[in-house]
This record gives structure tokens, sequence and C-alpha cells, in this order.
């Protein structure tokens, strides 16, 4: 996984209940906006994650409607399974792996 | 001059270039689109589109045009990305290829025999059950709750009650009278529901459905396992639990005769709610790892009562002008006879009104049949209010989803299913209402609950019309034995309580709430 699908889970992982729209991601993760979209696909392919429409009235808001992203439970579970598997590697002492 | 001349010149052009940055990055992310399959381009103009408004409004030309040019240069991979997802969705292996074309020939086959049995009724199911339901979705993006038993919907329905309000639900089941049952005990004014039929586990019917309802999580009411349905739900992310689930002696034997697909039914399940120690040790037996199980109990007792229904309620009770009500519920073929004969035995319509409600509505019509071949002053209930017979001796109770509310109208009940041996059907919406139940010797359906019911002595088992007859006879004769006996049944259920609970627990822990869907989360 690269580093910057890891940014890109970290900012879905950190706030799973908020709607994130591709902009959003980029700049919370620090990556150059454009770059995001590959990434998201990619993670909605494997399942890890889900996106909708927000549901606006674009009339009134005066703004087209977004594509927002979240983690699925899937993602979340696999999410973690990665950070767990990165500590151990980071960390094989303290987790009682051997080194 | 020259100088001068050509950094104006420059100036001019650069200003050009900068103005016409966000025609150029439209133009680019119509381009990009270009490199995408059809089916997603509309989707990604959309959003790309308003992004780029996004960036427009903050005023920054260049940086429109570096986005643009990011999106372009990323658009082939996205294009590839999503190109072989689809041909990953589109892969059928040849073992779901055979389960497919199996389950395409049996329901060739059975279809027919079906709609020749069960008659008309059966048509809108099978629409349905193809995934081509009538009318448009009002919600999306709710939890599934599947239930194939006119019990296990009571039980969603309870579960219903701990899940918050404010999220949708779709109801799935797979018979008209189960429709019937969630129509009844889930109205749309009190939470946004949709109520479908489960679709066959076709690849098309599947998908269909998915597409239509677009569910986030999967929760299944007892067992009912069926391998691309769960497919689908995995592919798409959705988090999936079995509930109140348990295995009979038959469904093990089955299940381990088939162990290979079985397990990999079981393993596509992120959560089991067990109804027994013993059923947690078989779900171990099949391969189930030990903490994705959990023993909960049986929903069934929580389950809601039934939405009441005041005008029938003052119909039926104006028939009965004074006479006891007996009701005996869930009848099958070869009990009505029984049946009547035990009402006789008590005194028949003159003694007592009997509410006859057989369990498929298919038999409707031979048991109308039945009740003139006798000569029986018989009225159906969809002839109600209006009716020839001012005193009937008996009510064909011919509609769906009205039985469960009408159990505490009744002095004496009986189940039916019990005295011919089909396993019974659901006793505890009777017992639940406080009337005094009878049962027949056949209630296997009902394994524990009967084991429980007998221990208790909170039902009175009769095994024939004889028996029946003497029982209601009893119960009409001391009104105080009666309530006595109903008293017992309802004090069994209180005591019985807390399945939902440990129920909503599991949901909690398989992290519903980071689907938006729990607004706290709990360990499992």
């Amino acid at each position: 996984m690269t580093l910057q699908t890891q940014r890109v889970l970290a900012i879905l992982l950190n706030e799973p209940l908020a709607d994130h729209y591709g902009l959003e991601i980029a700049k919370k993760a620090g990556l150059a906006s454009g770059s995001i979209y590959p990434i998201l696909a990619r993670l909605e392919a494997a399942g890890w994650v889900t996106s909708g429409w927000e549901d606006i009235d674009e009339a009134k808001e005066g703004r087209r409607r977004r594509r927002y992203y979240r983690l699925t439970a899937v993602g979340k579970r696999e999410v973690l399974l990665v950070l767990e598997e990165v500590k151990r590697q980071i960390f094989p002492d303290l987790l009682g792996e051997p080194a | 001059v020259k100088e001068f001349l050509l950094g104006t010149l420059a100036s001019i052009l650069a200003s050009e270039i900068v103005g016409s940055c966000p025609a150029i990055s439209r133009w680019l992310v119509r381009r990009a689109v270009g490199f995408l399959p059809k089916e997603s381009r509309e989707r990604y103009a959309e959003e790309w589109n308003a992004e780029l408004d996004v960036l427009r409004k903050s005023d920054r030309n260049v940086s429109t045009l570096l986005w643009a040019i990011r999106v372009v240069a990323g658009a082939p991979r996205i294009g590839k990305t999503l190109r072989s997802s689809a041909k990953a969705r589109s892969y059928v292996s040849p073992m779901m290829l055979l389960y497919q074309m199996v389950m395409g020939v049996a329901l060739l086959i059975s279809i027919p025999l079906l709609l020749l049995r069960r008659g008309s009724n059966y048509l809108a199911m099978l629409q349905g059950r193809l995934g081509k339901a009538a009318g448009a979705v009002r919600f999306t993006g709710g939890i599934w709750l599947h239930a194939v038993s006119v019990s296990e919907v009571g039980v969603a329905a309870a579960l219903a009650r701990g899940l918050p309000a404010d999220v949708p639900l779709l109801i799935t089941t797979v018979t008209p009278t189960g429709q019937a049952r969630a129509h009844a005990m889930f109205k749309p004014e009190r939470r946004a529901v949709e109520i479908a039929y489960l679709p066959f586990d076709l690849g098309f019917a599947v998908r269909r459905f998915y597409n239509r309802f677009a569910p986030r999580a999967l929760v299944m009411v007892g067992g009912d396992y069926w391998p691309l349905l769960q497919r689908e739900a995995r592919r798409r992310g959705l988090p999936v639990a079995s509930i109140n689930c348990r295995i009979g002696d038959q469904s093990l034997a089955r299940m381990r005769r088939l162990r290979p697909i079985v397990g990999e039914l079981l393993a596509g399940i992120d959560r089991f709610g067990v109804q027994t120690q013993e059923d947690y040790a078989r779900f171990i037996s099949l391969g189930v790892a030990p903490e994705r199980i959990r023993v909960t109990g049986n929903i069934e007792y929580e389950s809601p009562e039934a939405f009441q229904n005041p005008e029938l309620e003052k119909t039926l009770c104006a028939l009965a002008a004074g006479r006891p009500i007996l009701l005996a519920g869930s009848t099958v073929a070869g009990e009505e006879e029984k049946i009547l004969a035990a009402h006789e035995m008590v005194g028949g319509g003159a003694r007592a009104l009997l509410i006859l409600a057989p369990r498929h509505p298919e038999r409707w019509t031979e048991v109308e049949a039945l009740l003139r071949g006798r000569t029986v002053a018989a009225v159906r209930r969809s002839a109600l209010p209006a009716t020839g017979i001012q005193v009937p001796a008996v009510v064909l109770l011919d509609s769906l989803g009205e039985l469960a509310s009408l159990y505490r109208l009744a002095t004496a009940a009986f189940i039916g299913g019990t005295l011919v041996p089909t396993g019974g059907h659901n006793p505890l919406e009777a017992a639940r209402s406080g009337v005094p139940v009878a049962v027949g010797p056949s209630m296997h359906n009902f394994r524990r609950v009967a084991e429980q019911f007998d221990r208790a002595r909170a039902w009175r088992r009769v095994c024939n019309a004889r028996e029946l007859g003497e029982v209601w006879k009893e119960w009409l004769k001391n009104p105080a034995a009666a309530r006595d006996q109903g008293a017992r049944a309802v004090c069994l259920i209180d005591e019985s309580r807390g399945a939902l609970q440990r129920t909503l627990d599991i949901l909690e822990g398989l992290q519903l709430a980071d689907q938006g869907l729990f607004r706290s989360s709990a360990a499992f």
C-alpha cells in the first residue's frame, strides 16, 4: 500500500461519520489535488470505500452536488489490520514478536 | 521599443492563457472522462465538474488548470481500475455457474407447480422475487433485515425498535403471508421503511435488488443463507450478521454433508447471534470461529404486539353477540375438520363463535367449501361488516396479517399445524396476549420453545379433536382457570426476555456505528 493511499485512509478513518469529497480529502492528506481520484477509485473497487451523492437542492445551494466518500465496515476492518501489521513491523519488541 | 512590445505581448498572452484556464480545464475534464468506461462517465463528469466549480470559485485559475492536468493524467488508471473491477464482478466461478444453472432449472420447474398449487396470489411474489418490485423506491442506504417466517418478521420488528428511528429499514420476506405481516408491523408513517420480496438467488435478480435498494448492512433473522446474495454483500462492503439463529437436528446433518459449501457461506457472515449453547456448539462444529458467535437467546419472546384493527375487533365482538370467542390460528389441511368437531363438542355456534384462520391463503376457498358442506353458518372476514348471517357459528379469517392481533379477543385458542405432523406454528403471539392456548403433539419446528412451555405448563397439549373439545369446554366453563393458564404463558415470556439487547450489542460491535447506523459503539 502506497504512502498516499495510507494518508487517504487515515483521513477517512479519523472521521468515519463525516462526508468527504475528493478535493477536501486531497487537501487534508496533503496530496496534489487531482491525483486523489485514482486512489479513491481503487479503494472503492476493493469495497473499502463507498461513495454517494450529496443530497442537496442544487438551485437553492447555488452549486452542484458533491460526491462524498466514506469507509465501509469492511474497509475499516482492513485498515485496522493493516495498521496492526505496520505496528508489528515497526515495533516487533513492544508487541512481543521476534525481531 | 522592441522589448516593450515583446513584454506587452507576453503579458497579454499570459493573461489570455490564465483567463482561458477554466475553459481549458473543462476541456481537459471532458478528455479525462473519455478514458473511463461508458457507464462511469456521467458520474465522474458530474463529480469533477462540481470540484472544478469549487476551485474556480476560489479564483485560482492556474491551480484549476494544474488540477485538471492531474485529473486527465490519472484518468487512464481510473479507467483501468473500473474495467478490471467490472470484469472481476462479472466473473462467475465454475461452481457458481453450476449453482446458478441448477437454481434456474429448479425455478423453471417449480414456479408453474407453485402457481398451480397455490394460485395467482403468488404472481406478485414471483415478480418481487425476480427483483422487479412494483413502485418507486423511497429510501435507500438502510439496514436490511431479512426474515423468512411470520415469526421472524416479528423478530425483525422487535429489533427495529432498538435501531435508531432515523435510519431507514429494508425488510424482505419470501411469502405473501410474510409480506402481509411485515406491512402490518412496519407502518411507513412511523419510520422510513421499504418492504420487498427477497430476490431469487440468481445473478441478475440479486444485482437488480442491490442496485435498487443499496442497503448498508445485512441482518439475516434466522438462517436463510444464499451464496450469491451474500457474495454481493461482501463485494459491496456490507457488514453481515445472522441473528436469532438456531440449527435443528436435520439442518445440522444436511449442513455437515455439504460442509465445503456451507463453510464458505458461513465464512461470509461477520457475526452470529444464536439462541442456545447447543446452537453455539453446532456452529463451531461447522467451522465458525468462536469469537464470531454469541449466545443471545430467542428474540421471539420480545416481538412487539401486532397492530390492532379496532374496526374489525368491534365487528367481531358484534358478531359474537355476547358469546365467547374461540380462535384456531394457522390451521393446515386435515385440521379444520377436527377443530369443527371440537367446536361442536363445546356446543357449536350456540355456545361460542369460532374464528378459523387457515395458514395458507390458497386454502381459504377449500375451507369455505368444507364449512358449506357441513352446513355451518359461516361468514368470510372479507365479507365483513356486511353479512347475511346475524349470529354466525364460524368466521373464516380470509385475510393476511390480522390473526396476531385477534388472539386477545379470544377466550381460548388453538395453534394450528400441531394436530397433523407439520411441526407447528409460532405459539408466542397467542400466548403473549394472555389467552389460554392448546396445541397438538407436533411442535418440532419450535422444539425449544415447546420444551419451555411444556416444563412451565404454559399451554395444554391435546392429541385429537375430542381432547381439544374437552379443554375448550373446561376453559369456557371456568374462566378463572382459563385466565390462570394464559397468565402462566405471559409469565414465561416475561422471564425469557433479554435476547434483544444482547443482539443489539452484537450489531453495534459489528461497526455499524461507523456506518452512521448507530450513534454509539459497544464492544462485542
